[in-house]
């Protein structure tokens, strides 16, 4: 069982979006690399990168120090925020309202017009069975 | 973390020059620039709120050309001419536009080198220790922009004009000033669309799946207050009138913190297609949406909750669902419940239906619904609205 944040985690995560038809419904339209960033705090923060193109997931990149990947979408967090949003305690449009998900780098209006895909991404993280 | 943003103060049921006079005394302000529109500029509400300031020592500049659906330039026109005067306070008298522009001008006051498409939840803005006060006398009882964090204006490119929405909590206003008498004199049918308006805030933040017991406790109280009181305001009664400008802002402040809903993620394209006012075009979904939204047992105990309130203690007759009360009160008011009681003619509605239903599916409110059918489904309910 692989924990999150991790590269079998995205590996499973990326599976888990192509076996979800509300993902491939709610995203068509959507054909950018996210950067998934868990801040440290510290030293590097990890991430990894989910090849993203009209509702299927074709690739993952793993980043012990996400400072070194390339995406035109930058999404961070800390670990018990992603932890909550990916746990459905919180509503991951409301975590970008509240400051909690934070948009490092792309278009904000752009995101903000895909809300139900990034509710069907949070439901296909919840099918990942997750180290606790 | 659960973040609520509230105004700092709120001041109901006063005259509106001598609620903003105490405001900027207690802060030791001393000019002002007061944004509003030609016809409320014109109102002698208006006249008299601007007298008491003026009598009372406070240096007054108005900007009044703030047109519907603003464009993000009024936000420098607004800040320029507060620079010039040395203000340190924006009040702005008006409905959801006017509030939304100085919104806007409160951030180019403060932050000059911020651009207005980069004001985003995510992006620390400090507008409250900019020193500049915000003071919100909505003329109207339906918006909540007065309480709420977002800011609409428009912007056109490429002969293409487009609707922007922006969201920061630094943009609820420091004080909301509720003076019954300025929505009291509105138009009937103005006052009637707004208060489906403030109805239909309130009854999807209460289904929300982002409410809260804040959220709960405000809207469910607000819907109460308009099923009870609603009326009686439109037929003239002071103190109704009062409880529904109340109802309006404490709707906006749920929504702000709860978040809304179907009938907004759909009104919000159908309005904008059909030309529609915002308020009668989600208040004709609402009861759609309350029935669909019964099949949510969450949200079907607080509809229910809301309805044996109206019938057990408010005494209203008994209806089945809450959406037996939604038309029961359209009905006491002559509130439009098809869209053809807009004016809108069937084939214009057949021809943007299957648009508009994949536009809903991108509006960021239907993050919050309990409930999403699928584009089919919503496609068959806007053709049913007719």
């Amino acid at each position: 069982m692989p924990k999150f944040p991790s590269k079998e985690w995205a590996e499973e995560y990326c599976k888990a979006l192509n076996e979800s038809e509300g993902y491939k419904r709610s995203a068509r339209g959507w054909v950018w690399p996210i950067l998934f960033k868990v801040e440290s705090g510290g030293g590097p923060s990890p991430g990894f990168v989910l090849k993203l193109n009209n509702g299927t997931c074709e690739g993952v990149e793993w980043y012990d120090d996400s400072s070194k990947a390339e995406a035109p979408y930058v999404l961070s967090a800390t670990l018990k925020d992603w932890l909550d949003i990916i746990q459905g305690k919180v509503n991951p449009v409301t975590a970008i309202v509240r400051r909690q998900l934070k948009v490092e780098k792309g278009d904000f209006a752009t995101i903000m017009r895909y809300p139900l895909a990034a509710l069907e991404m949070v439901k296909a993280a919840q099918k990942v069975e997750t180290e606790a | 973390m659960v973040l609520h943003g509230f105004p700092r103060k709120i001041l109901w049921n006063e005259r509106a020059g001598d609620a903003i006079h105490a405001i900027l005394s207690e802060e030791g302000v001393e000019t002002a620039v007061v944004v509003t529109d030609k016809v409320i500029s014109g109102l002698e509400a208006f006249k008299e709120l601007l007298g008491t300031l003026e009598s009372r020592g406070i240096k007054v500049r108005v900007y009044d050309r703030v047109t519907p659906e603003p464009p993000f330039t009024v936000a420098d026109e607004i800040a320029s001419l507060a620079r010039e005067a040395g203000a340190k306070a924006i009040i702005a008298v008006g409905g959801g536009s006017v509030i939304d522009a100085a919104k806007a001008a409160l951030v180019r006051l403060v932050k000059p080198g911020l651009d207005l498409h980069d004001v985003a939840p995510f992006n620390p803005l400090g507008l409250d220790r900019g020193g500049i006060l915000l003071i919100a006398v909505p003329t109207t009882s339906g918006t909540g922009s007065d309480a709420s964090h977002a800011m609409v204006l428009t912007e056109e490119a490429g002969g293409v004009r487009r609707k922007v929405a922006m969201a920061h909590y630094d943009l609820v206003p420091y004080a909301s000033v509720l003076d019954p008498r300025l929505p009291g004199g509105a138009p009937r049918r103005l006052r009637v669309w707004t208060a489906m308006d403030a109805l239909t805030h309130a009854l999807e933040t209460l289904a929300s799946t982002e409410a809260t017991p804040f959220t709960d406790a405000l809207a469910l109280s607000a819907a109460e207050i308009i099923f009870t009181r609603l009326e009686d305001a439109l037929n003239g009664d002071e103190e109704a009138t009062a409880m529904i400008h109340a109802a309006a802002t404490m709707a906006g402040i749920a929504f702000t913190n709860g978040g809304l809903g179907l009938a907004h993620a759909i009104g919000h394209p159908l309005g904008a297609a059909l030309g529609t006012h915002h308020g009668a075009t989600v208040g004709i979904l609402l009861p759609r949406i309350v029935s669909l939204y019964y099949s949510d047992e969450r949200a079907r105990a607080k509809y229910e909750r809301l309805r044996r309130i109206l019938e057990e203690l408010d005494g209203a007759e008994h209806r089945d669902d809450l959406a037996g009360h939604i038309y029961r009160l359209y009905d006491s008011i002559g509130a439009p419940k098809r869209l053809r009681d807009l004016g809108v003619e069937k084939p214009r509605l057949e021809a943007v239906a299957a648009r508009v239903a994949e536009e809903a599916f991108h509006d960021p409110d239907i993050a919050y619904a309990p409930i999403v059918p699928p584009p089919e489904d919503i496609e068959k309910l806007i053709l049913n609205l007719y």
